[in-house]
């Protein structure tokens, strides 16, 4: 099964190829020299020329891609041509605000999604049911921009219990919001997906023979059904924990939370070339981590899983 | 006896009947039972009609008929929604914003059917060869970039505009349609009516446009609508950045971010645009929820 996991781990390795020259071609069809945007239009041409040479962007574009993988493999993923930090360092101050923002909106989506999701299910038909199945479909059809505005205005503005957005104090009342607003989205559709699953698993016949044998209808439901459905929901949880990882560009926006994925945003309507393709080539990176990290964990829930 | 005979004869009749419909028939009735679904398909209806009807429904011209002097004023007889930053009529917007919206939200899908469907079918057909290995390689490495940033930046690349986000929005959502697709094409390709194709001389290319892709229609039909909802979404997204559409143009998403500013002021300005995508986001799903039932009745 290792071994399996090493392939996994060499496949990941052609597509982020891909991906950074995909991101590099892409930047560089767009228009405006990132030379003239750093020294102005009024810089002599020496200086141009000089700041050009000393930034690498008078080689060839083959070139210029070799130099910043092989600076990329040993970590130094270059410095930033707006603000001249060193991109690695940005990283490693912004990726924990991402990670706490993904953590706490994965809690929202799990308490508020899986629970709903299996009383939906198990109260089919009931008025249960279509409250949580319309609630849900409510929940799913509410852009992001929307809910996080009317929050804000709501919570920040008019009743003026938490802060409005930025990262003050850095405490739980910062994340509380942005949190709320990407949990509910994710627990949405976690509900739906839920409730399906749990009702094609209920329908089996092993489930038949737990109630015929006498078990409690909350060991029916808990031990044997859910944990057989355990695998599309963890799945789709999974998927939702990449993305948020990948960055909530928009929540952090909205919010003024200094995580990665306002970071990428601002460098891509920058044009900073370097930290864009540090930050594309860094989400494919998490991305396929935690894809992987999903399958192992799939390994432990399901025993009939087997990699060859 | 004649009982029987005539209870048999009955059967026969019934069961031609149903057979002589075709599936589209079929699904129309099913669709037809379904009260939500209808409603969807109805309010669906509605939001084209709005769309296409805009210039005779709203009563003041969206972009031009400004008036500082009357900025961001709240609901009023006159103005049913109020006035934005620059005394505009926000119904009249919200109604023009329709068009844009539905507009996109088409146009970008139907940029990724042609590429999903076009290149799905292709690796479907021609399973295991290097064809379908390139098109699934191509699609996992378009799924590992992170969709909203590749949208930015080929929106970055070509300049704001309303091409501009079917391009973006349409490249980026065909790796799942062409894997979809392809699985179905691999489903089909091995059955006789396949093989019977081929023995009559039917070159590929027709076996499968007019045999294959036909049966397929189902799940096309379905990620459509329900695709058509995304694009939506992603399209506010992207003119709330400040790409696509750009100002004094209507796109609900441009107008929750400039009410961003006002918020104090005058919040209605977020919440009308917002409600708007709301309702049309639901319309869709709920139409897209429905079809699924109708088209394929064994998923339930």
């Amino acid at each position: 099964m290792s071994r399996y996991f090493l392939r996994r781990l060499l496949l990941v390795i052609p597509v982020l190829i891909g991906v950074s020259v995909f991101t590099f071609i892409l930047f560089y069809i767009v228009p405006g020299d990132p030379v003239l945007i750093m020294v102005g239009e009024r810089a002599s041409p020496e200086t141009v020329a000089r700041l050009r040479a000393e930034l690498g962007l008078d080689q060839p574009l083959p070139i210029q891609y070799l130099n910043w993988i092989g600076k990329a493999v040993r970590g130094d993923l270059g410095r930033s041509f707006i603000t001249g930090r060193s991109i690695a360092e940005s990283i490693q101050a912004r990726f924990p605000v991402t990670v706490r923002l993904s953590l706490y909106s994965m809690l929202f989506a799990i308490v508020l999604g899986i629970p709903a999701g299996i009383w939906a299910a198990t109260h089919k038909g009931t008025w249960i049911d279509g409250v949580i199945r319309n609630v849900s479909l409510l929940g799913v059809c509410t852009p992001v921009i929307f809910q996080g505005l009317a929050m804000q205005y709501i919570f920040g503005v008019w009743l003026r219990w938490l802060p409005v957005s930025g990262l003050n104090d850095g405490s739980w009342r910062d994340f509380l919001m942005p949190a709320f607003v990407l949990g509910t989205g994710i627990a949405a559709y976690q509900a739906r997906l839920v409730r399906a699953v749990m009702l094609e698993v209920l329908g089996e016949d092993f489930i038949r023979t737990a109630r015929a044998k006498g078990l409690s209808e909350r060991l029916v439901v808990y031990r044997h059904a859910l944990r057989n459905a355990l695998i599309p929901i963890v799945t789709t949880l999974g998927g939702s924990l990449s993305s948020l990882l990948v960055g909530s560009a928009l929540t952090e926006t909205i919010f003024a939370l200094p995580g990665i994925g306002s970071y990428t945003l601002d460098a891509v309507f920058a044009r900073d070339l370097p930290v864009i393709m540090a930050m594309f080539v860094f989400q494919a990176v998490v991305f396929a981590a935690a894809n992987l990290l999903i399958d192992a964990a799939y390994a432990l829930i399901d025993p009939r899983v087997r990699y060859e | 006896m004649s009982e029987r005979v005539f209870a048999a004869g009955a059967e026969a009749v019934a069961e031609r009947e149903y057979r002589s419909q075709s599936p589209a028939v079929l699904a129309w009735k099913r669709l037809r039972k379904d009260r939500v679904s209808l409603f969807g398909l109805g309010l669906v209806v509605l939001l084209v009609l709005v769309a296409v009807f805009a210039p005779w429904i709203a009563p003041y011209d969206p972009i031009n008929d400004y008036n500082l002097r009357n900025r961001l004023q709240p609901p009023s007889k006159d103005h049913w929604l109020g006035t934005d930053s620059s005394g505009r009529d926000v119904f009249s917007r919200i109604v023009y914003g329709a068009r844009l919206s539905l507009g996109v939200g088409l146009t970008s899908r139907i940029v990724t059917l042609i590429l999903g469907v076009g290149l799905g079918a292709l690796a479907g057909y021609f399973a295991g060869t290097w064809i379908d290995l390139l098109i699934m390689r191509l699609a996992e490495i378009v799924d590992a970039l992170p969709s909203l940033f590749v949208a930015i930046g080929v929106a970055v690349a070509l300049g704001p505009g309303l091409y501009t986000i079917f391009i973006a929005l349409g490249l980026v959502g065909w790796a799942d349609m062409a894997r979809l697709i392809r699985g179905q094409v691999l489903q089909y390709r091995n059955q006789e009516f396949v093989e019977a194709a081929r023995a009559m001389g039917s070159s590929n290319a027709r076996i499968l446009f007019r045999h294959i892709l036909p049966q397929v229609t189902a799940p096309i039909i379905i990620t459509l609508t329900m695709g058509v909802a995304g694009a939506i979404m992603a399209e506010t997204t992207l003119s709330f950045l400040g790409l696509g559409a750009q100002p004094p143009a209507p796109s609900w998403g441009s107008m929750m971010n400039y009410a961003r500013a006002h918020i104090y002021q005058a919040p209605h300005l977020v919440f009308a645009p917002g409600l708007a995508i709301f309702i049309t986001v639901y319309a869709f799903n709920l139409l897209g929820d429905g079809l699924r039932d109708a088209l394929d009745p064994k998923a339930k």
